[in-house]
């Protein structure tokens, strides 16, 4: 039972990474992603790739890393005069092209079924211990991400992504190279998610097309949405609320016996519900965003 | 060469009224309703579920377009004009979170098998060299009679007139007289009705599954973008293009490229030539192909 605890704290603080780097896109930069899963999908599978040829973890995760930073630097370049709505849809159709070339490139990715990893985490450990060696791993990587983030937000950076998110012709007119903000907000992002992926990859040693479906990034959203959309540790407890309904979803399963398929439309139809009631309700999240006031007569 | 135009058209008419609803429909709402392809799916299951009593097929399209219809608007007045009161992002990811809550639905009640309408068994017509069936004839030509008498109603009507000038200004078309609620309202119902009548469609075509609408969300909107949201003529123009991108990519030989006798590219990246064309046109065209800022009514 308290394995399969770890278990679930292990994924939340995965989700959490992922959570906060959506949110720095989206939430602190205004930039509609769409296609987060895809940068998650880099990591886990550099981390599958690299750790099949017989490369470290270190290795694996590093490849991630830079090239989801790369491809997110090249689309945030691509994107740079989208409106929000045609952004998003953009995001999502290269997250769409991504994921089909993975399928059919099964010489390198597996194809649809995906491919595994060999290599582990924590490899002199075992049971419990090694559980535990890998959540202190995940929630350490979280806890970096959430200071990454934070100062990053609290800096220069992160006044010129706000003012870029309110008010971008003004942005333009103060003389802040726009186009630069939002390839750097998109490369940081994009390296967070894939170090979740590759985490991700390592801890449950396979990764496959099936996990970097449209829906993921909607998962994604609704726990950057449901935290408090601009603040990282909203975004980390929404990574929380998500993880345990998924738990929830499961147990009620097995408690009034229903059929598996049954249980995952479930689950869908709470994350929805519970997105849909923040949205109208509540849209700026469980703990908002905080802005600093400036009064502007003193 | 016939064959391959009647694929282009067929994958067209597959994709063509629930596109148009979406362009349509943001014309007047401002953000892209990423439910638009759920209602496809909620009107393939009432007309199934009509046509399960007996009912004449016509009938059961008809009515599933109705009742999706008013499904469509009273989402619009319950969740999306609230939401729009905070923003279009917001309005956005609301319906997102809509469409998640009807599919999680259909599929808890309809399960994941997939059904078929009873339809007696088509002979395929020799045409030019093509083959096609009498049901895809009857589906192309459905499809076709509702996008022509749409645009007529669009361009010819006085209602037609109304919603391109809310479309175009909404505040001062408001300041004509024009009631821009029920517009609004007329609007939505006409796009939730064309989902549910290409989605039935579609379904005679192929199958009922809960995921029709979730299969077709990419490419419906990749062609409403290619052919600029909002305009009803870029999207019929975005579908076609699409359709006969995706149709090409699949079917040409490119062996000769390369120096060999056949190379053709696998069927399964078909769909992926499909969002290339998004990505390239949004680079060329930001806001799509058919896209002008302001435009007489």
């Amino acid at each position: 039972m308290s394995d399969f605890l770890l278990h679930i704290a292990i994924i939340a603080a995965i989700y959490g990474i992922v959570s906060i780097s959506l949110n720095l896109q989206a939430g602190v930069s205004g930039m509609m992603n769409f296609g987060q899963i895809a940068f998650f999908g880099i990591g886990g599978y550099a981390a599958a790739i690299t750790a099949s040829a017989g490369y470290s973890a270190l290795a694996g995760v590093l490849v991630g890393v830079v090239v989801a930073a790369a491809a997110g630097a090249v689309i945030g370049r691509l994107g740079r005069n989208l409106d929000a709505e045609y952004w998003a849809i953009a995001t999502l159709g290269i997250a769409e092209i991504f994921r089909i070339v993975l399928i059919n490139e099964g010489w390198a990715t597996g194809g649809a079924g995906g491919i595994g990893s060999p290599v582990q985490l924590f490899p002199m450990l075992e049971g419990r211990s090694q559980l535990l060696a890998v959540l202190a791993l995940a929630v350490a990587c979280m806890l970096v991400c959430l200071a990454v983030a934070g100062r990053l937000t609290e800096r220069q950076f992160g006044r010129m992504m706000r003012l870029l998110r309110e008010q971008p012709d003004l942005s333009v007119s103060f003389g802040h190279d726009i186009v630069a903000c939002k390839v750097r907000a998109m490369a940081i992002g994009a390296a967070i998610a894939a170090l979740g992926g590759a985490l991700s990859t390592y801890y449950i040693a396979y990764i496959s097309p099936g996990d970097l479906l449209p829906f993921g990034t909607f998962l994604i959203w609704t726990m950057v949405i449901i935290g408090g959309i601009g603040n990282h540790w909203g975004a980390v407890l929404g990574a929380f609320v998500v993880q345990f309904i998924f738990v929830g979803a499961l147990f009620l399963k097995d408690v009034l016996g229903f059929p598996s398929e049954l249980a995952g439309a479930l689950r869908m139809m709470i994350v929805g519900i519970l997105l849909l009631t923040f949205l109208m309700t509540r849209p700026e999240g469980a703990i908002p965003e905080r802005l600093r006031k400036i009064n502007a007569q003193d | 060469m016939m064959q391959f135009l009647v694929d282009s058209l067929l994958r067209a008419g597959d994709l063509m009224l629930v596109t148009l609803g979406l362009s349509t429909v943001y014309a007047m709402v401002r953000f892209p309703n990423m439910a638009q392809t759920e209602y496809a799916t909620i009107g393939a299951f009432v007309g199934l579920l009509l046509s399960g009593f007996g009912m004449p097929l016509w009938l059961c399209v008809v009515l599933s377009a109705l009742v999706t219809g008013i499904v469509a608007v009273a989402l619009h007045r319950f969740a999306f004009a609230r939401l729009l009161r905070s923003s279009p992002v917001i309005a956005m990811i609301g319906s997102l979170a809509v469409a998640m809550i009807i599919r999680s639905a259909i599929q808890a009640v309809a399960g994941t098998r997939s059904e078929r309408f009873k339809l007696p068994i088509d002979v395929p017509h020799q045409f030019m060299g093509a083959v096609i069936t009498t049901t895809q004839i009857v589906v192309l030509a459905v499809t076709a009679l509702v996008v022509v008498a749409f645009l007529l109603l669009l361009f010819r009507t006085n209602l037609g007139r109304s919603m391109r000038a809310v479309a175009a200004q909404p505040d001062l078309a408001r300041a004509c007289g024009i009631s821009s609620g029920r517009v609004v309202d007329i609007i939505g119902f006409l796009g939730g009705a064309f989902a549910a009548i290409g989605g039935t469609l579609l379904a005679i075509g192929s199958q009922v599954h809960f995921n029709l609408g979730h299969d077709a969300l990419l490419p419906v909107f990749a062609a409403a973008i290619v052919g600029g949201l909002g305009s009803p003529v870029g999207a019929i123009f975005g579908v076609l293009l699409l359709a006969l991108v995706e149709t090409l990519v699949t079917n040409l030989n490119f062996g000769p490229l390369v120096g060999e006798t056949f190379l053709y590219v696998p069927l399964a990246y078909g769909p992926a030539a499909g969002f290339c064309l998004l990505v390239v046109t949004l680079m060329f065209r930001p806001r799509g192909l058919f896209h002008s800022e302001s435009k007489r009514v």
